[in-house]
């Protein structure tokens, strides 16, 4: 997270956008700017947006074109203060004509390299450039966002500009708070300044550009807690039974003279020594293995500028405090063992069922927690209703027109295609309006309001429904925060000066859109048309028929119409989180059951050597080296059972619960996840895999049993 | 008499160590016979006690318990027969630490599962009580002398009535009057009709026995034989160490 607050230090992106196409006027917004204190900066991000069809990458090897790309393309030059692009050293670049910067997630999704030539052709208009940068942006570096910018330089920008794309404005202004943006977005609303386009807070802006980062950090923090715990674990029980141990070398000790604190000084010396070793080399393996998982995003938001202090000192602090939790418990045991008298010491016998029980209990539980929840979070994210969750309905194929001048006639067209492709089996459409709302203070505020049958949208709600009638309202749930409103809350809104009085029928999380949005069944009577949308059901979901659809489609409408498969636009937008959670998930898999392979074997073989002489006469009495091997398989394996059903269940049942909070402590936007619902890879394949490989070790090191002879007893 | 025991040119060699424990023994043990093995330390006496109970392989040989050749037994019939016709006593007690004097006698009557639960704990009374230690079998382990240990020991190689009682030094490890008590139980389960087959140093105990096995080298050098009549107690144990200075012991 620090290399994502790092880029943004550096890149400096604004805290609040407002997308425009068509005329600006700059006059009006400068003023805006001087007249509010809360505003330190403002500036015009002049954007051409260009079709992914009209740009073609050659590479030695191959020729492509971006056309399967959902971002939208946007060609810009450099602003050296605000908002600027950064090379992949994470440093301000000014492209000279001819030479283009990328984006590095296309880098990563098309395996671009330095050197490659792009063209864009449009007609007779057309350019080349030469691939001489990666861009960092921190604006939109993630394929959340709905856009990605390529750098060029100013001369060439001038060329481009009138001949090829789409011109669009980012208007983009700085606070010296960026909370303050939220506030800032009615006042522009407000003012009736330039707005055809999303308005973007900077809040939204960095939820989608780290999202997937903050998924990974709450993962690794979960496992991080998982495996402490592990360890802790570990560590007393391997401390407490050395002790026992060496119990009768420390009465032995006192009994010929020396005191407890030479005793002490001689045991903790050792501990000591231990802790020392094993800490190091954690803290050298922790400095290796952390790269692994943050490869991606060091790629794509650079490391974070870390002090000295930082970057030795933070992971130094976590081996330290390892190092005195193992000295504090060896010391606290061996306190605890010098109150004993010396025939105490030499005589005791040892007691440590109930702590063998919660070594296994705890390691088990842990392993089956560790490995479900993430795993969970990987299947929740990567099945095609988790869009529903970021505010975005479910359907084959989704189509947006923004308004413009000639909006009508191009919303008309889009309807007849509709009705003439026999491969649509249905479609909603949806009206984006935007609006205005009384807030409590009796200010006025605007609010973009989508109005359409969204019952059979499939959207989650976070609390509440779908509007089904007139006068009810459903709200993101950022709009919810802005203004503080529930479920059943009253919100008025104003039309034509009038206050109308509705009631707030659902809340749920929407990053789309910027993510102030709200949703009506009826239009109370706004006339403010922002945008049409559709949601498209086909007949036949194959893959092939879903292109050929949207061929006809875009045939059939103008341009600025945007189509998409939804299918397509989730697995795109949300392949670098899915691939992350997937690597992480498997990761996090192998290394568990490595190590409840390693701990059950360390529990099995020191258990059954601590007891030789017990199943030495076991064996002398009359029981079979099969009988006592059985006696412990039974055991351990009951213990281990009951363990792993209860953690499976409490991963699967409540676990979504535990993400949910924690996203909703890391206060990243997102406050909800649920999980798929019954899955066999985590209600039966993974807490299978732990059990198979707790019975594998177990049943091997138990054979061990077989060896013991009450010829090697030791005197009890 | 019936033969319990009958061990043909048994040789026993440990892994890393060149000469064998034992060399060619040949012996036999008939039912009712009281018999002790003595020798120098590292003469094999151990070695030949748990060869014979089955507790530990051999290298050659056949051993023949009431004519069954244990030498090929499987560990599921060995283990069967320990716990049926066999009772141990070691030098220690060797009892479970996580079970009380009385679970530990009651062990091997509940593996056997020839007779409910309420049979075994009245058996396990009737013979602590025979054994003077009614009042203990709810203490534990540690809470009892060694003496005490020991009897419970007994009684666990008696709870489900055995042909044999094998012992290693039992009386090794207690202080003389503790020695003397157990010594005494020891003769009368023989004169009861249990074989007792028993390595010791304790010529006070050995001198109690029908037959005394000399070994050396991991051969049997010599054998001792009294009846149990011809003599008082301290008549038969000056006798055997006058013989056992004979043996250089």
């Amino acid at each position: 997270m620090r290399a994502s607050d790092h880029q943004y230090e550096l890149a400096n992106p604004p805290h609040f956008i407002q997308l425009h196409k068509g005329a600006v006027d700059e006059n009006a917004l400068a003023q805006l700017a001087a007249d509010d204190n809360r505003v330190t900066a403002y500036q015009i991000v002049e954007m051409i947006d260009i079709d992914g069809g009209d740009i073609e990458i050659s590479s030695p090897d191959t020729t492509f074109n971006l056309s399967g790309s959902v971002l939208d393309n946007g060609f810009v030059f450099n602003h050296p203060q605000y908002d600027s692009l950064l090379n992949n050293s994470n440093q301000y670049i000014e492209m000279e004509t001819g030479q283009i910067g990328l984006p590095l997630i296309y880098k990563e999704s098309y395996d671009i390299e330095l050197g490659d030539e792009l063209r864009i052709q449009k007609g007779d208009f057309t350019m080349n450039f030469i691939v001489t940068e990666f861009i960092r942006d921190a604006q939109m570096n993630s394929t959340m966002c709905s856009s990605t910018r390529f750098l060029v330089s100013r001369a060439d920008f001038e060329k481009m500009d009138g001949c090829i794309g789409e011109n669009e404005a980012e208007i983009e202004y700085f606070f010296d708070d960026p909370g303050y943006a939220t506030t800032f977005l009615t006042n522009y609303e407000n003012s009736g300044l330039p707005g055809n386009g999303q308005a973007i807070t900077y809040r939204i802006m960095k939820l989608l550009s780290s999202f997937s980062y903050y998924m990974i950090a709450l993962i690794i923090g979960l496992i991080s807690v998982g495996v402490i715990l592990i360890s802790l674990v570990c560590i007393r029980y391997s401390i407490r039974s050395s002790m026992e141990d060496e119990r009768r070398q420390i009465g032995t000790l006192r009994a010929i003279g020396l005191s407890i604190d030479d005793i002490l000084s001689v045991y903790l010396k050792k501990y000591r020594m231990i802790a020392g070793i094993g800490s190091l080399l954690g803290l050298f393996l922790a400095l290796i293995g952390g790269n692994v998982f943050f490869r991606q995003s060091a790629d794509l938001l650079g490391k974070a500028e870390m002090t000295i202090l930082e970057a030795i000192g933070i992971p130094l602090l976590g081996a330290v405090v390892v190092y005195v939790t193992i000295v504090i418990s060896a010391r606290r045991i061996l306190k605890k063992d010098m109150t004993l008298s010396i025939l105490e010491l030499l005589m005791r016998t040892n007691s440590e069922t109930k702590r063998n029980k919660r070594f296994l209990i705890i390691t088990s539980a842990a392993a089956v927690i560790l490995t479900v929840i993430p795993l969970n979070l990987y299947l929740a994210v990567s099945d095609s209703s988790f869009s529903t969750y970021m505010g975005a309905a479910s359907a084959d194929l989704t189509i947006r027109l923004a308004t413009d001048d000639d909006f009508i006639s191009k919303n008309d067209r889009v309807f007849e295609a509709l009705q003439s492709i026999i491969e649509i089996e249905s479609y909603n459409s949806f009206i984006e309006y935007k609006g205005q709302v009384l807030k409590e203070d009796q200010s006025l505020s605007g609010i973009q309001v989508s109005v359409g049958d969204f019952e059979k949208t499939g959207l989650s709600y976070l609390s509440g429904q779908s509007p089904n009638k007139d006068g009810e309202i459903a709200l993101s749930l950022l709009n919810a925060e802005l203004l503080s409103k529930r479920t059943g809350d009253q919100l008025v809104i104003s039309l034509n000066g009038e206050p109308v009085v509705l009631r707030v029928s659902g809340v749920y999380q929407d990053v789309t859109n910027g993510g102030y949005t709200a949703k009506m069944a009826v239009n109370p009577g706004f006339d403010q048309v922002i945008a049409s949308d559709y949601l498209v059901t086909l007949k036949d979901q194959d893959n092939s028929k879903i292109e050929n659809v949207i061929q006809q489609l875009e045939e059939k409408t103008d341009s600025g119409t945007k189509i998409m498969s939804t299918e397509e636009y989730i697995s795109k937008t949300m392949s670098s989180l899915v691939n992350s959670l997937k690597l992480a998930s498997a990761t996090i898999w192998i290394t568990t059951l490595l190590l409840v392979g390693l701990l059950t074997m360390l529990y099995v073989k020191y258990r059954i050597l601590r007891e030789k002489d017990g199943i030495a006469v076991k064996k002398a009495i009359g029981f079979s080296a099969k009988a006592v091997i059985r006696e412990y398989q039974f055991r351990m394996m009951g213990i281990i059972c009951g363990a792993v059903l209860i953690a499976t269940v409490f991963s699967n049942l409540l676990g979504d619960k535990v993400v949910s909070l924690l996203l909703r402590l890391s206060n990243i936007g997102i406050v909800d996840i649920s999980f798929t619902g019954f899955n066999l890879l985590t209600w039966g394949l993974l807490p299978v895999s732990i059990l198979l490989i707790s019975f594998l070790v177990v049943a091997v090191m138990l054979a061990e049993i077989k060896r013991f002879k009450i010829v090697e007893m030791n005197s009890f | 008499m019936q033969r319990i025991i009958e061990v043909n040119q048994v040789t026993k060699s440990y892994q890393n160590e060149r000469e064998a424990v034992l060399k060619d023994v040949n012996l036999t043990v008939e039912a009712g016979e009281f018999v002790v093995v003595m020798g120098p330390s590292g003469s094999g006496k151990s070695s030949l006690l748990y060869a014979i109970s089955g507790m530990d392989q051999v290298s050659s040989g056949q051993i023949l318990f009431n004519g069954l050749d244990i030498t090929k037994a499987t560990d599921e019939e060995m283990s069967h027969l320990r716990l049926v016709k066999m009772g141990f006593v070691f030098q220690h007690a060797y009892l479970l630490k996580n079970k009380n004097i009385c679970e530990n006698i009651m062990l091997p009557g509940i593996r056997l599962k020839n007779r409910t639960k309420e049979v075994i704990i009245k058996e396990t009374n009737e013979l602590m009580k025979s054994m003077g230690i009614e009042g203990i079998g709810d203490h534990t382990v540690s809470a009892v002398s060694g003496g005490q240990l020991q009897r419970a020991a007994i009684c666990r190689a008696l709870i489900n009535r055995p042909q044999i009682i094998f012992g290693d030094e039992p009386t090794g490890a207690l202080n003389k009057r503790a020695s003397t008590e157990v010594m005494e139980i020891l003769c009368r389960l023989n004169k009861q009709g249990i074989t007792l087959f028993l390595v010791t140093h304790d010529a006070a105990l050995a001198a109690k026995a029908d037959r005394i096995i000399f070994l050396s080298d991991g051969r049997i050098q010599s054998e001792f034989r009294q009846k149990r009549w011809q003599c008082d107690s301290a008549e038969r144990t000056d006798r055997l160490n006058g013989w056992l200075q004979n043996q250089g012991f």
